[in-house]
């Protein structure tokens, strides 16, 4: 076990430095599109912890947005430096998941679903409705952090510089999320995916640990939110609407979430891929749905299967595939 | 006065056009518990299908009808054979393929017949009836008096024939269905045909009073799901009872007041229905 | 299951398929020698390809037409057109990535449709000087400086369309009106208001929806409610209009209907009647119009583009087909008259000698409205419903409709947050 871990790390540094590498080698529009990864790879992650109690969500896109939100509206109101504006958007992200958690966190399997997506819709559809939200045109013109520290002074403006910081955040961040996974509390999240009743006769207060997952996620999720802010300049209600939700759902189920790096993979293939497709023009969705069924036929459970390194990363006891939405709708509600 | 008659007679329009395409969701989640994503495209599928049999084809509308029934029944079988029965260890594997083909179908809708394309489906029934001083064409009425007969003669054939009995079981609990004898995959094939062909009616039905075009499923598909919530995941009756309330309650509050304040208030009515009974109006609590 | 296949082969087929993937991206082409690139970034998928695809297309119609012809010359030199295209999804921030996709690619004109999507490529435009053209002129603002709207200045035409009603209906006094609710429907409905007050209309309803609504008989009915004898339906998507339309015949409305474009005629038609459609008023003509080439001065052998997108692109005409050629028009002038691509000459150059507009002579302006002078402003037609097609009416001066009822427009925009000094 230690000597797969090692191997993993391995695995992990190899992937930062060839990330480091991309902005000497690509044009600004690969750099930029690798911040979108590298801010899609976070999204992912923190996903994850939601997953691992057993519960897929359609308000972690939403959350980002309220991250991203935040930051628009500190640095435009406020002058916010970004700092600041990094903590206010984890914080407010984490603040709104647990007031939706009071509702939701009643609701298990498919109703928690749709409960997630009711909820984060009417918060988009406020952001549309509401002037002090921007409108439907939301806010543009939000400069990008600038550093000046005695001789040194840094320009995020420049895609390069800005891919630097943001994957030094993510890379902060998946640590973190990586750490927690491991600790007892990653633990709990396990067994509650696992034997919910299980849980609850060892004592295990279930609906509170579920609590947990749901705001430390979101927190992550408003990082990468306030990441989405300033490396598009730009916070737009559109950019948080159903769509982006499922393909944040596609990506984590493709790539598998079983294992800490399977998301992480989904999200760079299938983005890869989707990229990729661009010479397609308008045959590009339909070409992508084949793919995802392909996938799906070929390897049901995930691509971090298929690489043959799943038990790299894997706890110390062999799981089952975590999140079983039908399964779960059996639960019901409580 | 005659503004409350008007929108009672447009909440009965848009009910049962909201009843017809969410039944057949409700139909194949309660049985199968699939969240199928591509419903609203099997809808676009039955309209571009009344269409291409009953128009281009000169077939008239009932061969379209018939036609679009036929069609959007065999995606479903295939989708039942070929994908979701091939995905049953993966509780996920069989929503992210309908997203899939829900992509597939748009595309090939886009493709093959273009976006900016002017498909007209004439209505057997031209000109319209004057109620109460307002001009209801006669297309209308008859989509509610189809969706009633449809809706019954569902309710007829789930309550009273063997193969209605059995569907039931399989919705109500797999593992007893099975033990009862029942075939999981011959009733899994039907109900998704069924399912799929109630979608294709639905288009084909509605195809004379809306614009065809590839997306004109995506927004039908997020009401259909809310409908479905409401009404309690497993009962037709609850999903046909929610679809009448939340199309009367989304007509009248944008009339009064405008859609997005009715869009807010629609998912707003949702989360209450979730927090206070979580089982949906009709839907049996379960147990774990 | 998963055990039974043969490892090493897997991850050989990974190996592939990723490689695939990197060898089929979109890689930055080398600048070939004389040839300028245009780029057209654009819904191409989704409900708004409807806009993006006859947009894309009309520019490639345009730069065949051109290239054919020998090109456009610059400082001496000939340059072919090449037309690139990048799918924005109407998403702000999608269509940034394609702007960075076409600064890659060394693109000297954008195109966009405006509106939702210029909101996150402004920083952009002004760090890289990216010359681009909107069809939205309310996206223009102090800041805006490499934004251009060369051919439409929605909505600064309904003016002229509210002056042509008053007109030929001397004595109806209400109606009413309904826009989607976001920018562009909120800065075209002030524009309307501001048409019905300088012509003595009183406005008997006013509503907005939401993008998602997909039943129009609530909004018609609210829109009936007050008995308008006219009834303006804004620039409504085409689908919506046309939903919107029958409604308006379902509902047992008699008047005249306005609309930015009636890009649907057809299927409004059908579905009502040629009676019902009868006198309503629009502001896009038809390009087989026995009267276009007359009309669009501004623009070379309007019918055999006609003719020739027709040829190439069957039934996928619309009103964006032909307005990305007539940007590209006013770019073609631009650089040609600067000599050089530069966004900065060939602004300053089109700044000193105004080019001809599509529809003739114009001047820019926008300052008042929008803080920036970059709207060229020229005439416009309105076009009325005859017999269940569009025939131009007359075509009317849009400057002269608004220096006349300038106060107007000011207090309708003040009332929706709209003046350049309210943007947050």
């Amino acid at each position: 076990m230690t000597s797969n871990k090692k191997a993993g790390f391995g695995f992990a540094i190899i992937a930062i430095a060839a990330a480091a590498i991309v902005p000497l080698v690509a044009g600004d529009y690969y750099v930029s599109f690798s911040t979108e990864i590298a801010i899609m790879i976070l999204m992912l992650s923190s996903y994850r912890m939601v997953v691992l109690t057993g519960e897929w969500s359609f308000a972690h896109v939403v959350l980002q947005g309220v991250g991203a939100y935040t930051a628009a509206i500190m640095v435009k109101d406020w002058g916010a430096p970004f700092p600041v504006s990094l903590v206010a958007g984890a914080v407010v992200a984490a603040a709104v998941a647990a007031v939706l958690s009071f509702p939701l966190l009643k609701m298990r399997g498919f109703y928690f679903l749709m409960g997630t997506f009711g909820a984060a819709e009417a918060i988009r559809l406020l952001w549309r409705k509401f002037k002090y939200f921007g409108g439907t045109r939301g806010f543009s013109g939000i400069s990008a952090p600038y550093l000046e520290v005695g001789p040194i002074t840094i320009d995020f403006g420049h895609p390069a510089s800005f891919f630097y910081l943001a994957l030094a955040i993510v890379v902060v961040c998946l640590l973190v999320i990586w750490s927690m996974e491991q600790s007892r509390l990653g633990q709990i999240w396990r067994t509650i995916e696992q034997q919910d009743v299980l849980a609850q006769a060892v004592g295990i207060d279930t609906r509170r640990y579920r609590r947990i997952a749901f705001i430390i996620s979101a927190a992550f999720a408003g990082i990468a939110g306030v990441l989405l802010a300033y490396a598009f300049g730009s916070v737009t209600p559109n950019r948080f609407n159903l769509n982006f939700a499922l393909y944040l759902m596609i990506w984590a189920i493709v790539g598998g979430t079983r294992s800490f790096y399977g998301v992480i993979l989904g999200g760079i293939i299938l983005m890869g891929f989707d990229e990729s497709l661009r010479f397609a023009d308008e045959l590009r969705p339909g070409i992508y749905g084949i793919i995802l069924i392909l996938v799906m036929l070929f390897w049901p459970r995930g691509i971090e299967r298929l690489v043959g390194l799943d038990k790299l990363f894997a706890p110390k006891a062999a799981l089952p595939d975590s999140g079983s939405l039908a399964a779960s709708t059996k639960g019901d509600a409580r | 006065m005659q503004f409350l008659i008007e929108t009672l007679i447009n909440s009965a329009m848009a009910s049962a056009a909201s009843a017809l395409v969410v039944v057949g969701l409700a139909l194949i989640f309660g049985v199968m518990r699939i969240e199928n994503f591509a419903h609203g495209e099997l809808y676009m599928v039955g309209a571009y299908a009344a269409w291409y049999f009953g128009t281009s084809l000169g077939g008239g509308y009932a061969v379209g009808f018939v036609a679009a029934v036929m069609v959007t029944a065999m995606i479903g079988v295939f989708m039942e054979v070929f994908l979701f029965r091939r995905l049953k260890e993966n509780p996920m594997g069989p929503l992210i393929v309908t997203i899939g083909v829900l992509l597939v179908l748009q595309t090939a809708a886009a493709w093959l017949f273009g976006v900016n394309s002017n498909l007209l489906v004439d209505s057997p029934f031209a000109g319209a009836a004057s109620i109460a001083g307002i001009n209801v064409p006669w297309h209308r009425l008859f989509v509610i008096g189809a969706a009633i007969v449809l809706l019954g003669g569902l309710t007829v054939l789930l309550r009273t024939t063997k193969f209605g009995w059995a569907l039931r079981a399989v919705a109500q609990d797999k593992d007893a269905a099975r033990l009862q004898g029942i075939s999981i995959g011959a009733i899994s094939l039907l109900a998704m045909a069924l399912s799929a062909g109630l979608a294709g009616a639905a288009g084909a039905l509605m195809a004379p009073i809306v614009r065809i075009s590839p997306y004109m499923g995506q927004p039908i598909i997020i009401t259909a799901f809310i409908v479905i919530i409401l009404g309690g995941i497993g009962s037709l009756e609850g999903a046909i009872l929610a679809a009448i309330i939340y199309s009367t309650f989304f007509t009248f509050i944008s009339a009064y007041f405008d859609s997005t304040v009715a869009s807010i208030a629609g998912l707003c009515l949702m989360l209450l229905v979730l927090v206070v009974k979580p089982s949906g109006l009709m839907g049996k609590a379960q147990k774990v | 299951m998963t055990n039974s296949i043969n490892m090493t082969r897997r991850q050989a087929l990974l190996a592939a398929a990723a490689g695939t993937s990197l060898l089929a991206m979109p890689g930055v082409l080398r600048a070939e020698t004389k040839t300028v690139k245009v780029g057209a970034l654009v819904p191409l998928t989704g409900d708004l390809s409807l806009w993006g695809l006859p947009a894309k297309n009309g520019a490639d119609v345009w730069a065949s037409r051109v290239n054919k012809a020998g090109g456009i010359k610059v400082a001496g030199e000939q340059y072919n057109v090449e037309v690139v295209s990048f799918d924005g999804a109407y998403i702000a921030e999608k269509t940034l990535q394609g702007a960075r996709a076409f600064q890659d690619q060394d693109v000297k004109f954008t195109m966009i449709i405006g509106g939702d999507d210029w909101s996150a490529l402004q920083d952009f435009s002004n760090r890289n000087k990216m010359l681009t053209a909107t069809l939205y002129v309310s996206d223009l603002n102090p800041d805006s400086t490499y934004l251009i709207a060369p051919v439409e200045a929605h909505p600064f035409y309904f003016g002229l369309g509210v002056e042509y009603l008053r007109k030929v209906e001397p004595n109806i006094k209400t109606v009413s009106l309904c826009a989607q609710d976001d920018v562009t429907g909120r800065s075209s409905l002030a524009y309307w208001r501001a048409g019905f007050d300088a012509h003595g209309f009183e406005i008997v309803n006013d509503q907005y929806f939401d993008n998602a609504t997909t039943d129009f008989a609530p909004v018609v009915s609210a829109m009936l409610a007050g008995k308008p004898e006219a009834v303006c339906i804004d620039t409504t998507y085409p689908s919506v209009a046309l939903l919107l339309v029958e409604q308006l015949f379902t509902q047992g409305y008699k008047g005249r209907i306005l609309h930015a474009g009636f890009e649907l005629l057809p299927d409004m038609v059908k579905r009502t009647s040629k009676e019902f459609m009868e006198g309503s008023i629009a502001f896009f003509p038809r390009f087989d119009d026995q009267t276009i080439a007359q009309a669009a001065t501004g623009f070379s052998d309007p019918s055999g583009f006609y003719n020739e997108y027709n040829a190439a692109h069957p039934n996928e005409w619309n009103n964006t087909s032909w307005e990305f050629p007539a940007a590209l028009e006013v770019w073609k002038q631009g650089v040609e008259a600067a000599g050089s691509f530069d966004a900065d000459k060939v602004l300053e150059s089109m700044k000193a000698t105004p080019p001809k507009h599509i529809f003739g002579e114009a001047k820019w302006w926008g300052k008042d409205l929008f803080g920036i002078d970059n709207a060229l402003l020229g005439n416009w037609p309105i076009v009325v419903v005859k017999d269940g097609k569009v025939e131009i009416a007359e075509v009317g001066d849009q400057a002269a409709w608004y220096e006349a009822h300038k106060d107007k427009v000011e207090a309708r925009f003040r009332e929706e947050d709209l003046m350049p000094d309210q943007r947050r």
